[in-house]
Parts: C-alpha cells; structure tokens; sequence
C-alpha cells in the first residue's frame, strides 16, 4: 500500500510527506524490492539493472551500476545471467536495483527470507552497513530473530492495529526481566526460593534454576544484591544472569496481552 | 522481446511464418497468371494474424507471470502509461515481422510467378497498409486479453479459442453474426475488405475492430488499474 502496489480501502498514510493516494509524487525517492526479487531470466544482473535504470528515466551510467553490483558483493558475476544466480545473489541484486536511484527510504520485504544462514548474514550486514551512513531502511518481516538484530526502531501490528510502536530499547525495558539463578546445590533451590519471597519477589522453579521476576517494576533488583542475599543465606550460587526477553517473547507476550 | 532476450522463440516465429508464407506464395502464383503481386502476402495475413495475437498476448502478460509488473509500476508509476506502452511496444514488433512477412512475400512473388500484374500501386500500398493495421488490431486484441487474464498460457488460450472456434461456431450457426465478430472484422481489415465477409465495408470492419478495441482495453484498463500488482 505504501508504494501504490496495492490500494487501500480505508485510512490514510504519507510517505515521505506525501499520501500514499499519490505514489508518483515519492516514488522516485525510494528503493523498494517487494515479495523478493524480479529480474528478467535471460539477462545477466547488469542487464537487468540498466534497464532498471532506463526505465527510471535516469541516465544509464556504467559507473553508478558498477558500484551498485560492488557494494551488494556481485561486482564479479554482474554478466551472468540472473536465471544462473543463487537465491542470495537474487536478493543481492534487488537490493542493488532498488539502491541504484540514490534512494531516501529503503523499503525491503522479507529481505532474508529463504536465504541460508551465511546468505542471511550478509544480507544483513548489508542492511546494516546501509543504515549506518544513514539510510532510512523500513523492513517488514516475520523472521524476529533477524528483526532484533538488524532494527532499532519497531512497530508491531496485530489484528490491523498498533499494537507497539517505538525505539528496541523502550520495547525492552517495558518488558519485565527475570533474573535466572542456578544453585551449586539443587537441593537448595526451596531455601532460595524463600530468599526471594521474604524480599517480596515472584520466584519460579524452571527445571534445575530459579526464575525471579519483581511483580510490580520491571527487575530493580540487581545480580550482584540477590549472589549476596544467598550468600548470607549460606546458598552458593553457580550461575547468575538476567533473561531479557527476545523480540518473539516479546511478540507473543503482547498479543496475548491485547486478546 | 530485447529484455526477454528469447531467441528460440524469435527463430521460431521467423522459421513458422517463413515457411507458411512461402506456401502461400507457392498456392498463389505457380502455374498461375495474372496474379497480383500482393496475392501472396494477403493469403498470409490470416496465420500471421494468428501469430500476432499470440505473441502480443505473450508478451502483454508475461511481466505479470514474471513479477517483472513490480519494477515496471515502481520506476513508471502510472498503469494506463504501462499499457500505452506496451501497446506502442507491440506496434513496432507487428510492423517489423510485417515487414518481413511483406519482403519475403514479394521475394517469393518475384521468383515464382510467371505472370504476375501490379495492377496498381496504390492497391498494393492499400494493401500492404491495410495489412498492417489488421495485424496491429489482432495483436492489440491480444496486448488486452494478456492485461486482463495476467497470464500468457490463458490469454494465448482464450484468444485462440475465440478466433478460431467460437468465432466460427457463431459465424456458422447465428445467420448475420459474422459482420460483427471481432476477428472476421479484423481479417476483413487486414485483407483490404475485399475477400472474407462479403458486402462489409472497410469502413464497417474499421468501427467494428475499433468499438471491440476500445471495450477489450477498458475492460484491461479497470482490471489493471484495480488489481494487485504483486
């Protein structure tokens, strides 16, 4: 809907301070590879992307393709045909194609989706070199895994609504964390327990730990106070560490909230 | 067909419409006299039309089939300049195939007829130019059914099917149907209004294509301009 693709039934939207009811009037300021990529069979990637370049109305300049096949890591297979190229290299060259314009929003739709973890990491060290020098780059994906580790900002949408809209750290420190305790000694996981519970926290057998959450705050109790607490209760502790809840706890944690 | 960069598919069309233009010469003009020179070439236009109405329907589908249809709307964001386009793309594909149907056609003309006649050549020029703009509404009638069914093998399907058997089902069995079918019209154009319906004018297969065309691309215009472009 954003980039005129599909049209809206309702509400409203702007795209670089334009409403989406006029996708000419910012659509060549942004790059965009929607539903993977889409290249001609026969034509080697370079092909592809001065035609791409023709079709743009801009002048179809070697240099600006060449440097566009370099920075996506296909500066070598660039005269190849696309039918020959990996699944990696294909979304390689999307992203190529779409950065080709000098674009002021990169819009990506599940960029790393059936890539190979080695294809996924580049592809994703590629996003983020992009935003460093400081691209705008919007990604839609259900992968929450790459999500968390490539975005800074996130909006989550449930059922056609917002359910979260805001920076990772917000999102994180409004989640309650839990600190996870292992006893040297299982045998003493019911006398930590009681640790916990005479300082008002929630504790949770999990196995051979100890899952602490503050009911009230997220964790204001900090590792090093709970490691001397047990010590002064005579309870030595193996490990120590606070959980911080992935962007998929996080997203389920939310929707059950909102049901 | 530069970007599809098909070149089997281009010696193919090449190789299939030499060869029945070169039969349609051989029928036209050995052991014959007083044979127009465009004789030949007229009795070709019929295949030739066939051909057209294929490979324009193939072509107006397939960036759909292809997903290609994403990048064309992205960098050229308005559908009925998508379709003009590809409409001006199929015109200069069916004049350069016409122009080679019409050289081979002379060529074959030239070398086997013992008596031909160029009667004038203001008919040949009618002839060669009404050729073309039957040629030009077939295949535009397939750039339509490739926009509006988003898929080669349909659009291919549905023409076909409509120019070769419903056309000739109708034609055959509802008495005075024939003057208002779309492809008869068509055929009717491309071959100067001389040999297919009798007593339709030029000018009727003219507004009869024309009224067809201008439906079929509405219809294509309303589904493109609703549809998804995924």
């Amino acid at each position: 809907m954003l980039l005129g693709l599909v049209r809206p039934t309702s509400g409203h939207a702007r795209v670089l301070g334009q409403s989406i009811e006029k996708p000419a009037s910012y659509l060549s300021r942004v790059g965009a590879m929607i539903e993977g990529p889409a290249f001609y069979p026969r034509l080697s990637g370079r092909k592809n992307l001065q035609f791409l370049q023709r079709l743009s109305g801009l002048p179809v300049k070697g240099d600006a393709i060449a440097n566009s096949l370099e920075h996506v890591g296909l500066s070598g297979r660039g005269d190849e045909r696309y039918r020959g190229y990996s699944l990696g290299m294909k979304q390689r060259l999307g992203i190529a194609a779409a950065l080709m314009s000098d674009p002021e929003l990169l819009i990506l739709d599940e960029p790393t989706n059936g890539l190979d973890p080695d294809g996924a990491r580049e592809i994703r060290e590629l996003i983020m070199e992009l935003a460093a020098r400081g691209l705008t780059i919007f990604i839609s994906s259900h992968l929450l895994e790459e999500l968390e580790l490539m975005c800074d900002y996130f909006v989550m949408i449930k059922s056609g609504t917002i359910a979260f809209a805001g920076s990772y750290r917000t999102l994180v420190s409004s989640q309650v964390q839990t600190l996870v305790v292992e006893t040297e000694y299982e045998i003493d996981l019911p006398a930590l327990m009681r640790v916990a519970g005479d300082r008002g926290i929630s504790a949770t057998v999990v196995g051979s730990s100890l899952h602490l959450r503050h009911e009230l705050h997220p964790m204001s109790v900090s590792g090093a106070d709970f490691n001397r607490w047990a010590s002064e209760a005579g309870i030595t502790l193996s490990r120590l560490h606070i959980k911080v809840p992935s962007l998929a706890e996080i997203f389920f944690n939310t929707r059950e909230e909102s049901q | 067909m530069i970007k599809y960069r098909q070149a089997r598919v281009l010696l193919g069309i090449l190789g299939s419409l030499s060869f029945f233009t070169c039969a349609m010469a051989f029928i036209s003009f050995h052991k014959k006299s007083a044979v127009p020179i465009t004789a030949g070439y007229e009795l070709a236009l019929s295949f030739f039309g066939i051909l057209v109405l294929c490979i324009c329907a193939t072509y107006g589908a397939q960036d759909f089939s292809l997903g290609t249809m994403r990048n064309l709307y992205l960098r050229t964001p308005s559908r009925a300049g998508i379709i003009l386009g590809k409409v001006i793309a199929a015109t200069i594909l069916i004049f350069l195939l016409n122009a080679y149907l019409m050289v081979l056609s002379l060529s074959c003309a030239l070398m086997q007829a013992q008596h031909l006649y160029l009667n004038d050549s203001l008919h040949s020029g009618k002839v060669l130019l009404a050729g073309f703009l039957g040629s030009c509404a077939l295949g535009f009638f397939g750039t339509a059914l490739g926009f509006i069914t988003t898929s080669p093998v349909v659009a291919i399907g549905v023409g076909l099917l409509w120019s070769l058997v419903i056309e000739s089902v109708m034609s055959a069995s509802m008495k005075g149907s024939a003057p208002w079918l779309p492809i008869v019209n068509s055929v009717n154009l491309a071959q100067g209004g001389l040999k297919n319906v009798p007593a339709v004018s030029l000018t009727h297969s003219t507004v009869v294509v024309l009224g067809y065309l201008a439906f079929l691309f509405t219809l294509a215009f309303l589904t493109f301009l609703r549809a998804e472009i995924t």
